[in-house]
């Protein structure tokens, strides 16, 4: 039923191309159907997954794609995909939410917009490695479109920049992948038979760094992430919700699925290096956000700094730092897409500017007091208030690596403490700078906040509220999934440290 | 399967080279009928009915070929008849027939259209011999009988000055060419004392590597560098794509690399697999693959950086052919049937990919575009229809799934990294390959930026598309779509068919 998910998002994008271009609403509200749709179909899977015999990969479909490459259609799902899977739904369709002002081309826009989500719910499901890829790919070139013709500053370079860095990196994934297929025998892509062979040391020395990189390239690893800052600014709202929010989250999850899976001797030999990376990824973007005047490049860099913790949980190679790694990603990809949905759509749409000192002269705190306070409850639980999502998160991402590197923890509280700085500065200039003194009378109104607006706002505030006051709702999705056997001897190499 | 036919009796060799015949007798038609018709009626009926009997003589060779071709050798193993040979032939009949197809939708009419179908035929029946000679005299004789045929009709619009001087450039490098393969064959001849590729490799097997030998090789592969257009060898594509009718450019876009690919490789593993050398990164000896993989990374880096600054769409898709041939030549490192089956897959379908390009192409130009990137803005508004071809077939040149560009890529390097005795030998090669592609990605984003991402100029006049032109490109679109979702039988059929 999971790969519904998947067929749903691409029937309905080639539903929505097919829509007449003068009719904006009715590709609109079927991007909404599908995408709410999937959802559901992802919530209903998420609540009736059980793990069966003890072993938690759920098998969804199988069938003999390619017989002569050893390729099979191979759908399946453990509880890491699941949450995944989950965050997708809840995510796209705020992302479509806030779409909704789109009128120009809007056919296209849903097109591509559905099938970059159909390509990212299949990459969440795939235990193919051949599959995997070919969603992985599918997922990159809508984003170019997004970006090229509905973005703003920059567009053209912001979509080829990401594009190519994407591209780039996928094509080191495919060295990985291709390299364990033949070292392996050349007989399957299942990642249940992948995971059988016994990779040499000399191997998995280069093998795992290279798939990595490639994987994480588009995680926004330091120093590999300048793409997503500007390719995050150039997008329109709906695509950088997306692209912060669930395709970031395909590389962390790539990685952790393949080359950490695969090589766990490789992860071994190299993780402090690329953990020393991604500490460096969390302290340096935070401190980057903390002196940009474009409000959107704030939640660009804060971004980078975010899934650094994601990818410090997952080098951390133990437990506690997987299971934060997963839930960091689930709550960045709710957290981020809000943030994103307040400085596109609920700012920048209306004023039209971004540069927090002239925004701070507009008095928005008192025009929308509901944006502010959704800016400053994002804001908030994205540096860790206890009570959100970001706050289990980052304190299993922290205690996961206090226990491989303690130095990489304290850089990492660090980057919280940075967190808090440039979220305090941006919310403070641009909602309750002196200038909107409440003395002063109103000198100007924007447009009011849309009733769609306000519905995506609550929905992912809602599910970073329940995740963080109840994290054993992922937790117990998360947990019997780390003691399969794909992820045991990564944790294995994790214990020897 | 029918038994194998050793023969010397012509009317078995009459059946074993059936459709070859077929096509010669219909090009003698073609070029008889269009004597008949010039008397008496206008020009243009006549021209299309020339197509259609070109195109039914295809389709009956191809039918020949599908349901009624027994399998064989000619005794003297001159020219032989194999599961593999016949897929092969069967694709590039169809790509000969999509390239008359594209023939029908011109509406641009030139004189001595008689000759233009009958010297297309010869070429086709050129490459179809190219693909079953196993004496280096036939492939001589088959590749000059295509090349002569193309030169030809390169140079067909001879009152324009631009076309006959790239006929005249095409002809020149390409008789350097075909002496430099004529030479390279008389030193291989002098050093094992055979003609025939199985005689060779048993003669030349014992002897040590031989320098004369080495220099025949390097003349032969550079003869069959030019028919491939690997780079240093490839200074003709550009111009030749440019300038040629559409349907000819077509022709030498696809048909004839499949031929070229298919007798390359053969010759190499089939005449001196001995002296194949190794490229594994971990262990370099000297050989022919050293050789093949230079080409393969010169053409490679050279395509896809020309491509880069290209204004003209024609010349962009050459300096891409280049590219794509440097792809091509890392399956050919793989010995059979991994190496020839992927080469051909990926051959066959870039070569539906191009013809649909080509075809798009020819709208344009019909459309007043001058053929360069102007002519692609605001695509998006004048046809939906076209820029969404258009999407479809570039992302599937430039790999990216679910089209089958993609999917032949990843075979492609799969069979070059399987054939070599240790696994992952070749995997520097397949890096640059994968580097090289993602340098590719920003030119063929560049055109599709320049089709959809351009507002609607004013006053468009919507684009007039006839339907053969439409039924061809939706054709190769739907192809190169089903070919990606689906591409199992096919690959395996003909992984089986060249393997046995």
């Amino acid at each position: 039923m999971l790969g519904w998910t998947v067929y749903i998002s691409f029937i309905s994008a080639l539903g929505c191309f097919l829509c007449p271009s003068k009719r904006p609403d009715l590709s609109r509200h079927l991007a909404l159907f599908a995408t709410v749709i999937s959802a559901f179909v992802a919530l209903f899977c998420a609540a009736s997954y059980t793990p069966i015999d003890g072993n938690p990969v759920v098998d969804v479909t199988k069938w003999n794609w390619i017989p002569s490459l050893g390729i099979s259609y191979y759908l399946a799902a453990d509880g890491i995909s699941i949450v995944m899977v989950v965050l997708t739904g809840i995510a796209s369709v705020a992302a479509v939410l806030f779409s909704w002002n789109i009128e120009d081309r809007a056919n296209e826009f849903f097109g591509f917009f559905l099938i970059l989500i159909g390509g990212v719910y299949g990459v969440f499901i795939s235990f193919d490695l051949f599959l995997l890829f070919v969603f992985y790919e599918i997922a990159i070139i809508p984003k170019y479109f997004l970006i090229a013709i509905w973005g703003s500053t920059k567009k053209s370079y912001g979509a080829m920049k990401l594009v190519l860095y994407s591209f780039a990196g996928s094509s080191m994934a495919l060295i990985g992948i291709m390299g364990a297929f033949i070292v392996s025998g050349g007989v399957s892509f299942d990642l249940n038979q992948l995971i059988l062979h016994p990779y040499t040391p000399e191997f998995q020395e280069w093998a795992f760094p290279v798939t990595f990189i490639g994987f994480v390239i588009l995680a926004g690893l330091w120093p590999f992430h300048t793409w997503a800052p500007t390719g995050h600014v150039a997008a329109p709202t709906g695509a950088s919700m997306l692209l912060a929010g669930v395709v970031m989250k395909l590389g962390a999850y790539g990685a952790l699925r393949v080359p950490m899976t695969l090589f766990p001797m490789g992860a071994a030999m190299w993780r402090e290096e690329l953990a020393l990376l991604a500490g460096i990824g969390i302290v340096a973007g935070a401190l980057v956000a903390l002196v940009q005047n474009d409000f959107k490049f704030i939640i660009g860099y804060s971004s980078v700094s975010h899934m650094g913790f994601v990818l410090l949980g997952l080098l951390a190679t133990t437990e506690t730092g997987l299971n934060g790694a997963v839930l960091q990603m689930f709550s960045h990809g709710i957290l981020a897409g809000l943030l994103f949905a307040v400085v596109g759509r609920m700012i920048y749409s209306r004023t039209h500017t971004r540069d927090i000192n002239k925004l701070a002269t507009m008095q928005l705190g008192r025009q929308f007091p509901f944006t502010a306070a959704v800016f400053l409850l994002a804001s908030l639980a994205s540096v860790g208030l206890p009570g959100f999502s970001g706050f289990v998160a980052e304190l299993h991402v922290i205690t996961g690596a206090w226990a491989s590197y303690s130095y990489l923890a304290l850089m990492a509280g660090t980057g919280v403490v940075i967190g808090v700085a440039y979220s305090m500065r941006a919310l403070i200039r641009v909602f309750w700078s002196v200038d909107s003194d409440s003395n002063r009378p109103l000198q100007t109104t924007l447009p009011g906040l849309t009733i769609q607006e306000k519905a995506g706002a609550t929905l992912l505030i809602i599910t970073s509220l329940v995740v963080g006051i109840y994290p054993r709702l992922l937790l117990d999705i998360i947990a019997p999934s780390l003691q399969s056997p794909l992820l045991k001897p990564l944790l294995d190499q994790g214990n020897t440290l | 399967m029918e038994p194998l036919i050793h023969t010397t009796t012509y009317g078995d060799i009459l059946r074993l080279t059936g459709p070859e015949w077929i096509l010669v007798i219909t090009a003698l038609v073609v070029l008889a009928a269009s004597f008949i018709r010039s008397t008496t009626s206008s020009a243009p009926c006549s021209t299309r009915t020339l197509t259609w009997i070109s195109l039914a003589g295809t389709v009956l060779a191809g039918g020949v070929l599908l349901f009624n071709q027994p399998l064989g050798i000619v005794k003297g193993d001159v020219f032989f008849v194999s599961e593999g040979t016949r897929w092969v032939k069967l694709g590039i009949l169809l790509l000969a027939a999509l390239s008359l197809w594209l023939h029908l939708g011109t509406e641009k009419r030139l004189n001595h259209q008689g000759e233009f179908h009958a010297l297309l035929l010869f070429a086709v029946v050129g490459m179809l011999l190219l693909v079953g000679a196993d004496h280096l005299i036939l492939v001589f004789i088959a590749l000059e009988l295509t090349a002569l045929s193309l030169y030809v009709l390169t140079g067909f619009e001879k009152n324009k000055s631009i076309s006959s001087q790239t006929a005249y450039k095409y002809f020149l490098i390409g008789s350097v060419s075909a002496a430099l393969l004529l030479y390279g064959f008389s030193l291989i001849y002098g050093v094992s004392g055979h003609m025939h590729l199985t005689d060779i490799q048993l003669a030349i097997a014992s002897k040590p590597a031989d320098s004369l030998l080495a220099l025949g090789l390097v003349m032969a592969l550079a003869g069959f560098g030019f028919k491939i257009a690997a780079a240093p060898f490839h200074m003709w594509a550009p111009d030749v794509y440019q300038t040629a009718p559409t349907p000819v450019s077509s022709l030498i876009a696809s048909a004839s690399k499949v031929a070229g690919f298919f007798v390359l490789g053969r010759f190499l593993w089939g005449g001196f697999a001995g002296h194949a050398g190794s490229i594994q990164w971990t262990n370099w000896t000297s050989g022919w693959l050293p050789m093949l993989g230079l080409l393969a990374c010169l053409s490679m880096l050279i395509g896809n950086l020309s491509a880069l600054k290209q204004m003209n769409l024609r010349r962009l898709l050459a300096y891409s052919a280049v590219a794509h041939s440097g792809y091509a030549l890392l399956g050919i490192t793989s010995p059979e049937p991994l190496g020839p089956s992927s080469v051909s897959f990926y051959m066959l379908t870039y070569g539906i990919s191009i013809v649909g390009m080509f075809g798009l192409l020819q709208i344009l130009d019909q459309n007043g575009g001058a053929g360069d990137f102007k002519s692609l803005e605001g695509l998006r508004f004048k046809s939906g229809w076209m820029a969404a071809c258009l999407m479809i077939l570039i992302l599937s040149m430039a790999g990216i799934p679910p089209m089958v560009g993609f999917l032949a890529k990843f075979n492609l390097f799969i069979a070059a990294l399987k054939g070599s005795t240790e696994p992952m030998g070749l995997i520097l090669l397949v890096v640059l390959a994968l580097g090289a592609s993602a340098v590719s990605l920003y030119y063929y984003l560049k055109i599709l930026k320049t089709a959809f991402c351009t507002d609607q100029a004013e006053g468009d006049q919507s684009i007039q598309i006839n339907t053969y032109q439409f039924t061809l490109v939706s054709f190769t679109v739907i192809g190169v779509i089903i070919l990606g979702l689906f591409p199992g039988p096919i690959l395996s059929r003909l992984t089986h068919a060249i393997g046995i």
